[in-house]
This record gives C-alpha cells, structure tokens and sequence, in this order.
C-alpha cells in the first residue's frame, strides 16, 4: 500500500508541478499574482473538449491547439490590459486579474455552461502493474508531459536568448531596459507562456477528469503553494515542491483520512509561510 | 373664437380615437383572460450546474405534467377547470440562487403553488422560503430527513425518506452467496448523501457487517485515489459510494484505473441517470442504485396506472427518457392536482390540510403523509445496470437475477 500512496504522491505530484510553474514564472519575473490562472487551465481543457468532439480525434491530439490558444490569450490580455497597470502594484494587478477571472468564467458558462464536460479516450481505465504498484496510463502521461514541459521551460530559460531576456527583466527591469530589451514586449511573453502551460495543463486534465467553468478555482490554493514551496520563479523549485505537494496529500489520505487532505495542505503551506518564506529552496528567482 | 372651437373639437376627437383603440387593444385580453382561469405554478430548478442532469430530467416531469393536465382540460378547482402554467428559472444548483428565485416566483410572479427543486439541500433553502409565505412545497426528489424534522407544516416529500432509501440494497446483498461480511463506504459531504450514508450503515451494521472503510470527501474532489488505494488494501465484499454525477462518473473510473475490486458496487441514484451508461460504457455495468419507481412497477391511479403512464411518457419522449426524476415530477403534479380537487380551492393552507388527510395509490406508488410531511407509505426498489441496461433486481421478478459477485475489472 505504501509503494502505490508514493506512486499517487507522485503522478500527482508531477501535474501540481507544472500548473505551478506557469503561476510561478509569473509571480516571480512579473511581480503578478495573475488569479485567472485556473480558470486559464480550466479554458484549455475546453479548448480540448471542444476540437476533439468537433475532429473526432483522441483529445490528447489537440494539445498544440490549447497551447496555442491559450498563448495567444495571454499575450493579448497582457498587451491590452495588464500592461496598462502593470506600474500600479501589486494590488491593482490582482484586482485585474480577478476580474479578468470572472470575465472567462463567464465566457465559458455562456459557450459550455455549467453543466460537466469531459473526455472519454479509448485508454481510460487502463493500467499496468510494476513492482506491486497499480500505475494507470493516463496518470503516467499526465506525469511525463507535466515534467517534460517543466525541464523544456528550465532549458529555455537557461539557454536561450528570449529566455536570458526575461531573466534580466526579472532581475533588474530598469537594468534591462537600458540594455535594450523591450518590457513590456518580455511581460507579454512571459504571461503568454505563463497562460501556455496553463492552457497544455489543461488539455491533460481532462483526460482524467471532468471539468465545470468553476473547476479552475479548485487550483488556487496548489498554485499558490506550488509557487511559494518553490520559490517565486524558480521551475525546479516548483517542480520539487509540486512533487512534495503531491506527496503530502497522498499521505494525509494514507495516515489521517480523506478528511484530513485539505488541512494538511493548508497546513503546510501556513508552516512554511512562517518559516520558510523563502520556500524549499531557499531563494526566490534570481539570474 | 371659432378657431378656439376647432381647436377643442379636434383635441375631444383625437381623446376619443385614443380611448377606442386603447379599448380595443386591452378589452379582448380581459375577455379572454376572465373566460380562460388559469393556476400559475413557479419552479426553481437546475438546468445548469452540478445537479443539472438530474433538476433537468425533473423540469421535464414538471413539463409533460402540465401538458398533459391542460390537454384534459386543466386543474379542477372547486367544479372549474383551470388551465396550468409553470414558470421556470434557473438556479444553476446553487441553494442561495434557488432560494431567490422562490421568493421572487411567491412576490413577484405571484404563483399559486411552487413546485420545488432537486436534491435536499436546495429544498432546504427553498422550503424556508415557501414556509415562510405559507405556500405548499411537494418535493418529488428531496428526502434528507433533517428537512422534515424542522417542524414546518407545508412541506411534503414525495419519495421515502434518505435514511432508508438504500437499506433495501444491503437487505438484498446479506441474502446473496458467498455472504458479505465487510463493507467500505466512500461519501460526498452533503447532506442528502451523508443520509443516506448514515441509514445505510446502521442497518449494515445491524446485519452484521463489519465496516472497514469510511471516508467523507468534499464537493470539489475529483482525484479519489487515495481513498481507493485505501480501499483496496482493505479487500472489502461491499462497496457503497455516494455522490453526484461527476463524482460517482470519477470514482468509478478511477476504481477500474486501480483495479479496486468488490462483490458489490453503489451509486446514490446516479447509476440511474440515462446519461450513466453512455458516459461509462461498460465500466458502468453491475452497479446498484436505489430505485424510487420503476416501468416495472405495477400501481393504479385515479388518473393513471403505471402502465398507461409509461405508454404516455414512452410515446411522447421514448423509452430512454423513462426515468424516476421525471416520473417524480409527474406525480408532483397529480398529487396537486388530487390536493387542489380534495381543498375545492387554492388556499395553501386548505391544500395542506388536503395532503396531509390525504391517503392514495397513483402510477407511482402509494402516499400517505405523517405529521412532518413524510411519505410514510413508500418503499425503495433497487435496480442493477446489466449489459447498458437498468434492471429492476428488487422487488424480485421472475427470470431477474442480481448479478453477485461480478466479473474484476481485468475481466470486464
């Protein structure tokens, strides 16, 4: 039983991870706690629903569509709306970034309604055994995409130009600005990339499970954790902590009850508030 | 001055050709209106949200009734007949909104009755609502007993109560072989559920049955493996689940993704939505529901019997769409109608009394109401999904069967 709690702790894990790091990147390089993010996921998820009754195709297929979609979204929303108040601080951005979450959610009761929706690929249900431990397909895909798109967003970062921009930006906006990179062009990016993941997140998401217009709420508190656990910015930070994230609910499920899984979540993250501020890693994003 | 006359003679003609026309224009609507006498009924129920798979199966119940009663003439109403219209609004499966919307059906659209939503805690908020105005709520498929144990005087439920609903399915699996010896149960937090949940483990418990699992999950859970891989280690001979339709839909998807077997499988109710099967697929097979009325049930009415009832739905929406949401709307209506011809008026206080002295068969089963509203003559049956088809395994029929224990998931 221990050995399939881990593997739960894990697969799950790997999803928070990188729903994470989209709220992450935002939150550390922008200084903007963009609240629409679930509802952002929750968009890509319907992007998926939708193009795959459409198509007929395995909804898995339309991944490149939610990312797109979902990147195009973000750009516009942070050229057009955000970029206007970015100067503001941090109360007015998430002022508009709340309101903008209600916008969508609104949007989507108008063109899916509240009723559930979800997707029914021929290899749901399916698993395999190894070393004792039930491993369904979909969760393990879910797992392997999540940690992919993480490591891709790190080694983008890292090793490209486009990436060392925004890096700069996040280190030193004014810095950067005098070097000749464009700001407000990098936010748009970094919120579209942000709003990207989201969107891929999304699409992997309703693979297992079905989706509301108010399932993106549901993500609020994960993404925060994720964010914080990790420090503000850093992909492997968030990627450990949404893997610790994953654990300690599979735990809490295993030691204390069901009952007990939001609480201890909550708990954690409220402990490591007070004593690491800093997260699990120690130190917020930096160049 | 005789420009001043003409001028006058002009305005008193102008007033004229105005008042005729407004004459003409109102006149035939106040003829008809005092010729044709018609009961407005309101209804707040969900035709989006959580519960709108099943709050939109109950409009439709709500719909063929008043169809069905105007195409007879209407409701008679102390020896005239009176035509039925329902208003309906949306309350998307949110008590706050449902509540409103009753309100605002009682102040503002000033309905004669109020036909109620679904599920228990949304009556819990609209029959406050009606209490309060002294308006008569039938509630077709709203049976937490906590509702009936408030002390209000005009609420009816139409179903058995949710403490018992399910003790039919653990009286049938305790007579089966091999005989159960444990149980887990997986529940929402919800009042109508917990309910049910708290019946049906007592009486499991009376049987004998030993409890290895319990487990209270909240309305946002979608990811139940923990509570299944906890399961699982437990090896349990009975499973009972209780939820919603996304709920129940994840569950048991997720039970087939871990490979958590059992000798028995529940839903509360959702098994029996028509969309259950379509979603599932196989995976839905084998699973057991309380069933509240059945086609193969055979009662009689003074309107109609079960069997001309099934006629008339099956020739109007197909077989399909026979359910006991829909059914229970129905019967919503006939027994306002048999209230309403008992009071000889529409005073809500005289349909109380009505239904309250009121003991009857219909198509749908008997009724009869104790002091707290409660439908003391009601009995659940139990059906089982066999091969994408719901079977009525209990009351037992000849050449029916319950299918225990069913094949694992690997052999499915």
């Amino acid at each position: 039983m221990l050995g399939q709690f881990i593997a739960n702790g894990l697969l799950q894990g790997g999803f928070y991870a990188c729903i994470g790091v989209s709220f992450s990147i935002i939150f550390g390089i922008m200084r903007i706690i963009n609240l629409a993010q679930g509802t952002q996921i929750i968009l890509g998820a319907y992007v998926t629903y939708t193009v795959s009754q459409a198509l007929r195709i395995d909804p898995f297929f339309t991944l490149p569509v939610s990312v797109i979609a979902l990147f195009i979204l973000g750009y516009l929303v942070q050229k057009y709306i955000i970029n206007l108040v970015a100067k503001g601080g941090l109360v007015i951005t998430s002022l508009i970034t709340f309101g903008l979450n209600l916008i969508l959610i609104n949007i989507a009761l108008l063109i899916w309604r509240a009723d559930f929706k979800g997707t029914n690929p021929w290899y749901m249900g399916m698993s395999f055994q190894a070393i004792g431990v039930t491993i369904p397909y979909v969760r393990l895909l879910i797992f392997v995409i999540a940690v992919l798109f993480t490591i891709s967003l790190e080694l983008f970062f890292r090793k490209t130009a486009t990436g060392n921009s925004i890096r700069a930006t996040a280190l030193n906006p004014k810095a950067a600005q005098l070097m000749g990179i464009d700001i407000g062009k990098t936010y748009c990016l970094t919120f579209a990339i942000g709003s990207a993941l989201a969107g891929a997140m999304g699409t992997l998401f309703i693979l297992a499970m079905p989706i509301s217009p108010f399932t993106g709420g549901d993500f609020l508190i994960i993404l925060f954790s994720v964010a914080i656990l990790g420090g503000l910015g850093s992909i492997r930070g968030a990627l450990f902590a949404g893997i610790v994230l994953g654990m300690i609910e599979s735990f809490s499920v295993m030691f204390m009850g069901i009952e007990y899984q939001k609480i201890m979540l909550n708990l954690f993250y409220l402990l490591i508030l007070i004593f690491l501020p800093m997260g699990l890693m120690g130190k917020r994003f930096y160049g | 001055m005789n420009n001043i006359k003409k001028g006058k003679g002009f305005g008193v003609l102008i007033w004229r050709i105005t008042l005729t026309c407004c004459l003409i224009l109102v006149l035939p609507g106040a003829f008809a209106s005092a010729q044709e006498a018609k009961i407005r009924i309101g209804a707040a129920v969900s035709m989006t949200g959580t519960l709108a798979k099943e709050g939109s199966l109950l409009k439709k119940g709500y719909e063929t009734w008043a169809e069905w009663v105007n195409q007879r003439g209407g409701v008679n109403v102390g020896g005239t007949p009176n035509k039925v219209e329902v208003i309906y609004y949306d309350d998307k499966g949110d008590a706050t909104t449902s509540a409103k919307l009753t309100e605002k059906l009682i102040t503002e659209d000033k309905v004669n009755l109020i036909l109620s939503p679904y599920s228990s805690g949304i009556v819990a908020a609209t029959s406050s609502i009606a209490e309060k105005y002294g308006y008569v709520t039938l509630a077709p498929m709203a049976n937490g007993d906590f509702l009936y144990e408030r002390g209000f005087k005009y609420l009816f439920s139409v179903i058995a109560m949710a403490s018992q609903v399910h003790i039919p399915i653990v009286e049938l699996a305790v007579k089966q072989t091999p005989k159960p010896k444990t149980f887990a149960m997986a529940v929402l937090d919800n009042a109508y559920t917990l309910t049910v949940a708290e019946g049906l483990r007592k009486r499991s418990q009376e049987l004998g049955l030993q409890e290895v699992y319990y487990g209270k999950f909240p309305f946002n859970m979608s990811d139940f493996s923990g509570i299944l891989t906890t399961i699982k280690s437990k090896e349990p001979d009975l499973l009972f689940f209780g939820g919603f339709f996304p709920h129940a839909t994840s569950f048991y998807r997720q039970a087939k993704e871990l490979n958590v077997n059992s000798k028995l499988y529940t839903t509360t109710g959702t098994s029996n939505l028509p969309d259950w099967v379509s979603t599932m697929g196989k995976d839905g097979d084998y699973v057991l529901a309380e069933e509240h009325w059945s086609p193969e049930m055979r009662y009689k009415g003074s309107f109609l019997t079960t069997e001309s009832f099934v006629d008339y739905w099956v020739r109007k929406h197909g077989e399909q769409q026979l359910n006991q949401w829909g059914s229970s709307g129905f019967v919503s209506g006939i027994l306002i109608q048999l209230a309403i011809g008992k009071a000889g008026s529409l005073d809500q206080t005289k349909i109380k009394d009505a239904l309250r002295t009121m003991e009857v068969e219909t198509f749908w089963g008997k009724f009869k109401f104790d002091e707290k509203g409660k439908n003391i003559a009601a009995r659940c049956g139990v059906t089982q999904i066999q091969n994408g088809k719901k079977v009525l395994v209990d009351p037992p029929r000849p050449g029916v069967k319950l299918i225990y224990p069913p094949p694992s998931w690997k052999e499915r």
